[in-house]
């Protein structure tokens, strides 16, 4: 059946995820599981190397495991984790999905999974040691590039299937507001579409040709900004899930209801609107964009500043209410009322807490000034862990937590709960370690992407070394969790089967029967708003790079 | 009771509204301002490490 789900009956414990979508959702997932244990093993070797404490064998380079470590955690685990949970919240709060639509799904897997495969035999090569950046002049083989293309590309199949669902659903219940998680999936969705034209742009008409020898050069800095435009647009497609898990799934995880559906709504449209235009701030000591640009863009990232903090705001209240409904009567006694021996809660609160030093940190490094105290060193490395390694990753687990035992037709039991705790605890120290070191040594100006060195025993080098044992501790902690979380997911997958399947919380918010404000579901509005930032952001840097005769860069193989 | 009538007394119970304005949330206000107290003091730390390495 893939019909739509009534407007009354949005909250019915009736409603499942379709079996037929669920098997694409667990596809999707086994990806996931894989990537997970393959790109933190590779992590895990990353910090004993860094340390002095491990050589790699058989000719492997420092930058191909590098590389692996990147591409299969920063997009092969995240793209099909978004994938497969969007289709899941879709099906879920929408109503199943049609054939059109599901082939849609599997067509964006199956190229997704081509494209990973050939992305994987060029590093496992040492034909593509050129990091998931792949900055230019470093020039990798061809089919690196190519197989980029075609990931992005399977996520744009994957993304119309479920936008032709959510307005499926939209167009027979013209008048009344959109399920919110279906909501939420679509401004991700959205957002990604536009933001992954200049990256595709960028590798189709530069890369390509330009590794495959058709053009000599390289425009970089067009390369590089048309990267970036994608790049930070990226963090929020990993943390928009992650949102729509604190938004709708935490709440009734707890029992009780989200704080507002019109907040939520709004702060999602924000993150739409700020989350491209804002590029440059990873360029602010590059060459070539003018210091206005890179100013506004600046001022433009400080603006997603008020959605996370309306996040904040709306989480708070969320777990004050449920405390308050427990008895809890003074001021900050109602943290002790969360239900802390509740695996999925416990795991995405714990991605919450990163989230702060998380936040803090992107605004110093989006400072102008203050970019330059930290740029290119480590410090940039543990910032990307406590975010995207820690909120964004720890609340996925939270979400398979329920999302696989739902599918498969089984239960969270307590056994698994306390290993999904385990999960959680082990994580969070072993990220915690690490990241924190990072930090330290990179204030310290330890450098970010280099192997062990003792830089002809310079003396600022020998600070650095307690740090870089330390990172390997952490490391070797997430490599324990990983195994834990390994365990974990196959067991919710393959445990008992039990008559009723485990429950994909969706909570109703506290103003459910308020209409929404109407221009929050207007899309034309929402992506002319979007289009035209992203133009006044970019359309002056962009031009200057084709008109100030910049000269173009031969490729570069230095590994 | 049927597995649709307990899914429809739970839909009942979902779309009553909770009034805001009715709501206690001084330990909200409180996590709010510390959080904005927080990035304050950090961005100024960092900004004071800068000024000192120039």
């Amino acid at each position: 059946m893939s019909k739509n789900i009534h407007p009354d009956h949005l909250f019915s414990l009736n409603n499942r995820v379709d079996a037929k979508d669920g098997k694409l959702v667990l596809a999707n997932m086994i990806w996931v599981i894989f990537a997970l244990f393959i790109g933190g093993s590779a992590g895990m070797l990353q910090t004993f190397i860094r340390a002095g404490m491990f050589e790699l064998p058989f000719g492997i380079g420092y930058y191909q495991l590098l590389t692996l470590h990147g591409v299969i955690l920063a997009l092969v685990l995240t793209f099909f984790f978004i994938m497969g949970f969007q289709i899941a919240s879709l099906s879920r709060s929408a109503g199943a999905f049609n054939d059109k639509e599901r082939l849609l799904g599997w067509i964006g897997f199956w190229m997704m999974s081509a494209g990973t495969l050939v992305a994987a035999a060029m590093i496992a090569t040492n034909e593509a040691s050129v990091l998931y950046t792949f900055y230019a002049p470093l020039q990798a083989h061809a089919f690196y590039y190519i197989a980029l293309a075609v990931i992005i590309i399977g996520t744009w199949f994957s993304v119309a299937g479920q936008l032709m669902r959510y307005f499926r659903w939209r167009k027979e219940y013209k008048g009344h507001k959109t399920p919110l998680l279906s909501f939420m999936a679509s401004v991700n969705n959205v957002m990604w579409l536009v933001c992954t034209i200049g990256v595709s742009m960028s590798v189709i008409f530069q890369y390509i040709p330009w590794s495959l020898g058709i053009v000599e050069t390289i425009n970089v800095s067009l390369s590089r900004t048309l990267f970036w435009m994608f790049g930070h647009a990226l963090v929020y497609f990993w943390l928009l899930p992650a949102y729509m898990s604190w938004y709708v799934v935490v709440p009734k995880v707890l029992g009780t209801k989200g704080f507002s559906d019109n907040l939520a709504r709004m702060s999602f449209v924000l993150f739409l609107f700020f989350s491209i235009p804002v590029g440059i701030h990873h360029q602010l000591t590059e060459p070539g964009i003018d210091a206005f640009w890179k100013g506004l863009q600046v001022v433009l990232t400080f603006a997603v500043i008020v959605p996370s903090l309306m996040t904040a705001f709306s989480l708070f209240a969320v777990f004050e209410t449920h405390g308050r409904k427990l008895g809890a009567t003074g001021i900050l006694d109602w943290f002790k009322k969360l239900p802390w021996k509740d695996a999925r809660f416990v795991l995405p609160f714990l991605g919450m807490l990163f989230f702060i030093p998380g936040g803090i940190g992107g605004i110093i490094n989006a400072s102008g000034q203050m970019n330059q105290l930290v740029h290119n060193t480590i410090w940039v490395v543990g910032h990307f862990h406590i975010t995207v390694g820690a909120p964004v990753i720890l609340t996925y687990f939270g979400v398979m937590m329920f999302l696989l035992p739902h599918i498969t037709g089984r239960k969270i039991t307590k056994q698994l709960n306390n290993m999904g705790l385990y999960l959680g605890y082990t994580w969070t120290f072993g990220m915690g370690l690490m990241s924190a070191a990072m930090h330290f040594a990179g204030l310290r100006g330890a450098p970010r992407r280099s192997t062990f060195s003792e830089y002809g025993g310079a003396d600022i080098a020998q600070e650095w070394i307690t740090y870089q044992i330390l990172q390997a501790v952490g490391g070797t902690f997430l490599f324990v969790a990983i195994v834990i979380a390994v365990i974990l997911f196959i067991q919710l997958m393959t445990g008992p089967k039990t008559t009723e399947a485990e429950e994909f919380p969706v909570a109703s918010m506290m103003d459910q029967s308020v209409p929404t404000t109407k221009w929050v579901e207007n899309w034309r509005v929402l992506i002319i708003i979007t289009v035209f930032l992203l133009l006044i952001a970019y359309t002056m840097p962009i031009t200057q790079m084709f008109t100030e005769n910049i000269p173009g860069a031969k490729g570069f193989k230095l590994w | 009771m049927t597995e649709k009538d307990v899914g429809k007394k739970h839909e009942n119970s979902e779309t009553h509204d909770v009034d805001h304005s009715k709501l206690d949330l001084r330990g909200t206000f409180m996590m709010v301002m510390f959080l904005g107290g927080l990035i304050f003091v950090s961005w100024f730390g960092a900004f004071i490490l800068f000024l000192g390495r120039m």
